[in-house]
């Protein structure tokens, strides 16, 4: 049988062309630069004779000179006035006293805290809500001076929650770290690039000696980094709290930021009851 | 150059700004809004010509703010002034000591100088150990009738036109000569009936006991002379403080005898807290470091996002090099593998068919 040369040569041009599109197809970037796979947190914390785990895992869909997570933890506050006019920032610091004076000592020093503004979903047992949210970080005013170990204990971080209208939803308070008073709070936190991996545990929680360093030299401030991220590496935070030692609440909120190449690339919001 | 760009910003913000007096005054308490208490003691310090255009004061009522400004760089100067609306202090313990011990300057009012508040500020900053409140006797006076002229007495007994009254007045008297007794007069008396002070308990009925801190310069200005008890103390250690143990039961209303403007606006309590807070403004050493300190941070802070963003540029660079390395590879193989296919499927087969052809067939 004679295969005709000039329809081999038609098979033979389109496949070369489709295989080229494909690997410019492939070479291009990812929508995402870092993926959040698993992001888990209790959905209740309470003081009980247990452990609550906390698990970021993340990969990485190109090369990154650092990707860097960093953790907040805030309880909910309640407040007397609620009703506001607006969302916007003005009626919010008018609102919110506590903020405004922070803003405006932190404007007096030319630093501009870190903040974020977006929509929140929150669910209770019957429906999902959407709410504003606005987040402002004062850390960096009080890393400037305080001791590293203090800042830990310090409330740099306020959120709120706004419906629509502007009134209060929800108003939290915290600090920029794992979780408070990690001497006490945390049992064990591992950070994990790939197959190396940091431990970190209680001192009470150490057997060990060499395999795992004390909780307090975790990152600092809740601030972890990975450097040199090739693509498709994969990255965990994973720690754990003593149920007993957690601090009555009414309402505790974590933030997880991730950044990558000092650009924020996915902001969490994991309330917990 | 770049360096220069980059700290411009802070330096000219810290020689823009005014240093920072942050005043404490507590919450609102139902209908005790004890920012009123604070707006006075901001109003006593601004009335002081020296202070003119020096300072921006600070109100705070929560104790949680207070603890997060008091790691600040611009605070020069802290006025903590604590009453009973409050059982404890305990969320500025820890802040408050560290800014005493960097070189603060803080001045105590009423139950700053309390154990049972300030916990362990209560020795090392207010020192004045005081676990006891001192409840002043009262005290009679003879006011005249036609002039309102007041006159303390002895017994009570006035002369006619002129009406007994009984007033509870703490009285003050110079212990030692200080900076800050300028303009104050040596003995005088101030309506706040109550102060806080140290008493042995294990005593029936307990009893003033005098307690000074191991280390530091201790001076005790003004004292009752009833029974020697510290009511003013200058106290130099790490930092520089100035404590009154008056002031720890007030109220806002008008109305009440414990009105707080009974003694604000006293004209000798208000040259002592003037002076109170110039002097530890002056003594303190801690601005100049924690603003230098704080510049240096947030410059380092810039460098290292400048850092990141130098790396990411040049990880990008190289990446968009090596990407356009591979395009134009690809492209190359891609243009090279269709010439050969085309040249094999089309070219070839085209001359091979030519060259067979026959040639036509000559005419005979």
């Amino acid at each position: 049988m004679k295969v005709d040369k000039s329809l081999v040569g038609v098979i033979g041009i389109a496949i070369v062309l489709s295989t080229m599109i494909t690997l410019f197809i492939i070479g291009e970037r990812a929508q995402e630069d870092v993926t959040v796979l698993r992001n888990e947190f209790p959905a209740r914390l309470s003081t009980m004779e247990q452990k609550y785990a906390f698990v970021l895992s993340m990969i990485a869909r190109k090369p990154l000179t650092e990707v860097s997570v960093q953790y907040n933890v805030l309880s909910r506050v309640a407040l007397e006035n609620t009703t506001t006019e607006s969302t916007d920032q003005e009626t919010i610091r008018a609102n919110l006293p506590k903020i405004d004076s922070l803003l405006i000592e932190s404007e007096r020093m030319d630093i501009t805290p870190d903040t974020w503004e977006g929509r929140v979903s929150w669910r209770n047992v019957t429906e999902t809500l959407e709410f504003d949210m606005f987040m402002y970080d004062f850390t960096d005013m009080v890393k400037a001076t305080a001791p590293n170990f203090t800042a830990l204990d310090v409330k740099t971080t306020y959120v709120v929650w706004l419906w629509d209208n502007g009134t209060i939803f929800y108003y939290f308070e915290g600090v920029s770290d794992f979780f408070y008073n990690r001497n006490r709070t945390i049992v064990d936190l591992t950070i994990t690039h790939n197959d190396e991996s940091e431990y970190y545990r209680a001192v009470s929680e150490i057997e060990v000696e060499g395999k795992y360093e004390q909780i307090m030299k975790a990152p600092l401030l809740g601030r972890v980094t990975f450097t040199d991220v090739e693509k498709d590496d994969r990255l965990f935070v994973i720690y754990s709290l003593k149920g007993t030692t957690i601090p009555s609440h009414s309402g505790m909120l974590q933030l997880v930021r991730v950044y990558r190449d000092g650009e924020m690339e996915t902001f969490e919001t994991n309330y917990m009851s | 150059m770049l360096a220069c760009l980059l700290v411009s910003p802070i330096l000219m913000a810290q020689e823009e700004a005014k240093p920072v007096i942050l005043l404490y005054h507590g919450p609102k308490v139902g209908e005790q809004d004890l920012r009123l208490f604070g707006e006075a003691i901001a109003d006593v310090i601004e009335s002081d010509s020296r202070m003119a255009g020096k300072a921006e004061i600070v109100l705070v009522g929560d104790q949680d703010l207070m603890n997060t400004l008091l790691y600040f760089p611009q605070v020069k100067c802290v006025v903590i002034a604590l009453s009973t609306w409050e059982l404890t202090a305990d969320r500025i313990v820890p802040s408050t000591l560290w800014y005493f011990n960097e070189g603060g300057g803080i001045v105590g009012i009423g139950n700053a100088g309390h154990g049972d508040v300030t916990k362990k500020l209560n020795g090392s900053v207010f020192p004045l150990f005081a676990n006891q409140y001192e409840q002043v006797a009262p005290t009679f006076y003879c006011v005249n009738d036609a002039t309102g002229e007041e006159k303390k007495v002895e017994i009570p007994r006035c002369d006619p036109g002129w009406t007994r009254v009984l007033k509870r007045a703490t009285f003050y008297h110079k212990a030692n000569d200080h900076e800050i007794t300028d303009g104050v007069e040596d003995s005088f008396s101030m309506a706040s009936a109550r102060y806080v002070i140290h008493k042995n308990i294990t005593k029936t009925p307990p009893e003033f006991l005098f307690l000074e801190p191991e280390k530091g310069d201790y001076t005790m200005v003004y004292e009752d002379p009833n029974n020697e008890a510290p009511l003013v103390v200058v106290y130099e250690e790490n930092g520089t403080s100035v404590t009154f143990a008056a002031g720890d039961q007030i109220s806002v209303r008008e109305e009440d005898d414990t009105y707080f403007a009974t003694f604000i606006e006293d004209p000798n309590f208000k040259k002592l807290l003037q002076n109170a807070v110039y002097y530890v403004w002056n003594k303190e050493t801690k601005y100049d470091d924690a603003m230098a300190k704080a510049a240096e941070e947030f410059e380092k802070m810039e460098q290292e996002k400048q850092d990141l963003l130098d790396r990411v540029e040049e990880s990008q660079s190289q990446e968009n090099t090596s990407k356009l390395l591979r395009s134009v590879l690809l492209i190359v193989v891609g243009v090279v593998l269709i010439v050969v296919i085309a040249y094999w499927a089309f070219v070839m087969p085209a001359k091979q068919s030519g060259e067979e052809e026959p040639a036509p067939a000559e005419e005979p």
